[in-house]
């Protein structure tokens, strides 16, 4: 329903929240701290422009927030060169914060999810100083992929092989659940379509590779794009997964896979996280419940679009991040849980699919 | 509001006048005082309200462009206003235009596949009578179930708005998908685009705006359908009768008017502007329909609508206010510490101020011209205040 009907309750809440949290201020960026902090490369200026849920979805932008920290970390580039948007709700100005921040000088600007691809392949050109990074993107396509402009010389889309991620994690899930003596797992998509349908198929073929005979229920939040940001529905789903019979759900869902993690716990069953390591990332209520996390290294891609920017090797076109690449792995953060015969079979599995012994299908 | 309200000398003006610049002073009125509660809350957050204000403005005025991309993001709201406030009038809350708005931008998609080989404006002009039938069919569903069946509108429309998400899906999966991609490419779920002479052509090049702001000829278009629903209400008949069920369908019905007919109209009337809602993001900005367009425009225009007091022409002003703050968004993460959900609760705050003042300064021009008609005829209490409303609403 409307944020605007939501927000005539919230100001008053508001009110109250911040005259308790007004003590911690933050210092302003750029402050008086300049002299002590380590030599940072001040000639880059690099601006994200984040998807729907924005930082704190402890999945998908908040793994790109952590490629950009640890390029501020190397000193890759200044904090106070580097400047962040979110979008609105329903992300219709994305295509006006990669503008606002093309027009304020960055040097790189990184979209944060395929859907920048239309606005960078459209406005790209008026920049000709400015570098463009998309995760997920397909701006390059051009008009092969029904887009408007060819021949980009200024942006880099960054993709990943998602589905041989979603392999281990499945051989991970059916192990598991054949341990237990369970016979259906589940996967939580957000958003129907073609990306999220290549995390379903590497699960299903990861499960099925290690066992045939255990069932993979599938369902997703929704046909529109708040499908990532709808946590309530993520838990209503997985709560019905798991009460026909599911003892581990896959979840990839970018924000909504936070009520998949409270009907983990309340159904005292297993789930894996998605894009980051999310075992690190909740409460300690729900970490004996995350089993593994597929890890999609968007930080790895951020991180690298900056220093490469930085020494001038950022090359236009497509930048593909697959197993052997390391842009997609499995986390080992739940020692309990990720015993050594797991990692043993799944790192078994990793190396197959980077030799090229297993293929790994990206279509359900 | 009241002391200035009260302070003019009303014996000397028009009834009419007064009522203008009465519900200008109270719009104003609120206007001032959600800006002083937003401003509470930036101070309680540790920063200074002019600095706040002044990066909205300053980067929301900064160049032609930056005005041409408020116009452009006022445009849709306008259309989705409008199509809001033409069945309030007649007592109906259509909910549901997110859901026709929606239809209209799959059939306007059709259209502009399909009939890819008119030439010019013809095609243009086809894709939007497109849209508009999109829209309308799906409105005249709740329509038809109301007057037939009395299914409350709001329910029905509610949950045709689901089903209407569900349709853009089949649609991009099914019929209108894009399956020309090279392999292994990743693609969006998207239309393929549509031949250039389905679009609107863009306008603020001649006034400066680059066409990164997608200033189109539908901004015009949308002015000219706010004037088209003000002579709707204000002159035609129909107008009439639409006030008429929305004031006292009792009283129409005993007038003789068919309330049923009256309803369907306006129900297919709000549906034509709801189905030109998305031509903006379709026409004008990505040149095809794209999986993750811009949804709950027609939620934000209940806003609208509401802020623009259900006046055609208020509607467009407040559009134009609601794309000022929220382009805001993108100056407060730029300039300011202050999150960009501030601009969400300042147009919560904005809508609240308009409704509660505007129907104080409603009711104290009612009494005020009951009193004045009370002393031209010498009785008190027999003026019926509801013809006022009636003007007014």
């Amino acid at each position: 329903m409307p944020k605007w009907l939501r927000t005539l309750v919230v100001p008053l809440a508001v009110l109250a929240l911040v005259t308790a949290a007004c003590g911690d201020d933050a210092p302003p960026p750029g402050g008086d701290g300049d002299g002590d902090t380590p030599e940072c490369n001040a000639d880059l200026n690099v601006g994200i422009a984040y998807d729907i849920g924005g930082i704190g979805d402890k999945s998908f932008n908040d793994a790109a927030n952590a490629g950009l920290q640890a390029a501020i970390d190397e000193g890759l580039v200044c904090e106070e060169n580097a400047a962040s948007l979110e979008p609105d709700a329903t992300g219709s100005n994305r295509d006006e914060n990669v503008l606002a921040l093309a027009d304020d000088g960055n040097d790189l600007v990184i979209g944060v999810g395929f859907a920048f691809s239309p606005g960078i392949n459209e406005n790209a050109g008026d920049y000709p100083d400015t570098q463009f990074a998309i995760i997920d993107g397909y701006a390059t396509c051009g008009t092969a992929c029904g887009l408007t402009n060819d021949g980009l010389t200024n942006v880099t889309d960054l993709t990943f092989k998602e589905h041989e991620g979603s392999f281990l994690v499945g051989a991970a899930a059916a192990t598991k659940a054949a341990e237990d003596g369970c016979d259906t797992v589940g996967f939580l998509g957000g958003q129907t379509g073609p990306l999220i349908e290549k995390f379903q198929a590497g699960f299903e073929a990861g499960v099925a590779h290690v066992d045939d005979g255990i069932e993979v229920l599938v369902e997703y939040i929704g046909d529109d794009v708040t499908a990532f940001n709808d946590a309530v529905r993520g838990e209503a789903l997985s709560t019905g997964m798991y009460d026909d019979g599911a003892c581990i759900i896959y979840h990839a869902a970018g924000a909504s896979g936070a009520g998949l993690f409270n009907a983990a716990v309340a159904a005292d069953a297993l789930a894996i996280g998605v894009d980051s390591d999310q075992y690190l990332l909740v409460s300690a209520e729900q970490q004996p419940h995350i089993m593994t996390s597929m890890l999609k290294r968007v930080d790895t891609a951020v991180h690298d679009a900056i220093e490469q920017t930085g020494d001038g090797s950022l090359e236009a076109g497509g930048q593909v991040f697959g197993m052997a690449e390391g842009g997609v792995d499995y986390s080992k953060s739940n020692t309990e849980l990720m015993t050594d015969d797991i990692t043993t079979l799944l790192d078994d599995l990793k190396q197959q699919i980077i030799d090229g012994d297993i293929t790994v299908p990206e279509a359900p | 509001m009241s002391a200035a309200a009260t302070s003019l000398p009303s014996r000397s003006r028009p009834p009419w006048l007064d009522a203008f610049v009465g519900q200008g002073l109270a719009l104003l009125f609120a206007f001032a005082i959600a800006v002083a509660v937003g401003s509470l809350i930036i101070i309680l957050y540790g920063e200074n309200p002019l600095t706040v204000y002044g990066a909205m403005l300053s980067f929301g005025f900064r160049d032609a462009t930056s005005l041409g991309n408020i116009l452009s993001i006022a445009t849709p709201l306008i259309f989705a206003a409008l199509a809001v406030s033409v069945c309030f009038k007649g007592g109906l809350f259509n909910i549901g235009v997110e859901g026709q708005f929606l239809v209209g931008m799959v059939t306007a998609s059709w259209a502009a596949l399909a009939f890819d080989f008119l030439p010019g404006l013809t095609h243009m002009i086809v894709v939007l009578v497109f849209a508009c039938i999109g829209g309308m069919v799906y409105a005249a569903v709740p329509g038809i179930l109301k007057v037939t069946t009395g299914a409350h509108e709001v329910v029905t429309t509610i949950m045709m708005n689901q089903i209407a998400i569900s349709i853009v899906k089949f649609a991009l999966d099914g019929p209108l998908r894009f399956t020309k991609a090279p392999p292994g490419q990743n693609v969006d779920l998207r239309t393929d685009i549509f031949e250039s002479s389905a679009l609107v052509p863009d306008l603020g090049h001649l006034f400066g705006v680059e066409s990164s702001a997608h200033l189109s000829w539908l901004f015009p278009i949308a002015i000219v359908a706010s004037v088209f629903v003000w002579f709707l209400i204000k002159r035609m008949r129909l107008g009439y009768e639409a006030r008429a069920v929305g004031s006292s369908a009792g009283s129409a019905r005993a007038g003789g008017i068919s309330i049923g007919s009256v309803q369907i109209k306006l129900f297919l009337i709000s549906g034509a502007l709801a189905g030109l809602v998305g031509m903006q993001q379709v026409l004008a900005e990505r040149g095809a329909l794209v999986q993750n367009y811009e949804a709950q425009l027609g939620f934000t225009g209940i806003a609208v609508a509401f802020l623009g007091q259900n006046n055609p022409i208020g509607i467009v002003f407040a559009a134009i206010l609601w794309a000022f703050l929220s382009r805001g968004e993108t100056a407060l993460q730029i300039e300011t510490d202050v999150p960009r959900e501030f601009v969400i609760i300042l147009q919560g705050i904005l809508i609240f101020c308009v409704v509660v003042v505007y129907q104080i300064a409603k009711r104290r021009l009612a009494r005020r011209e009951l009193q004045r008609a009370g002393a031209e005829v010498g009785l008190r209490d027999t003026a019926a205040p509801s013809d006022l409303a009636l003007e007014e609403g």
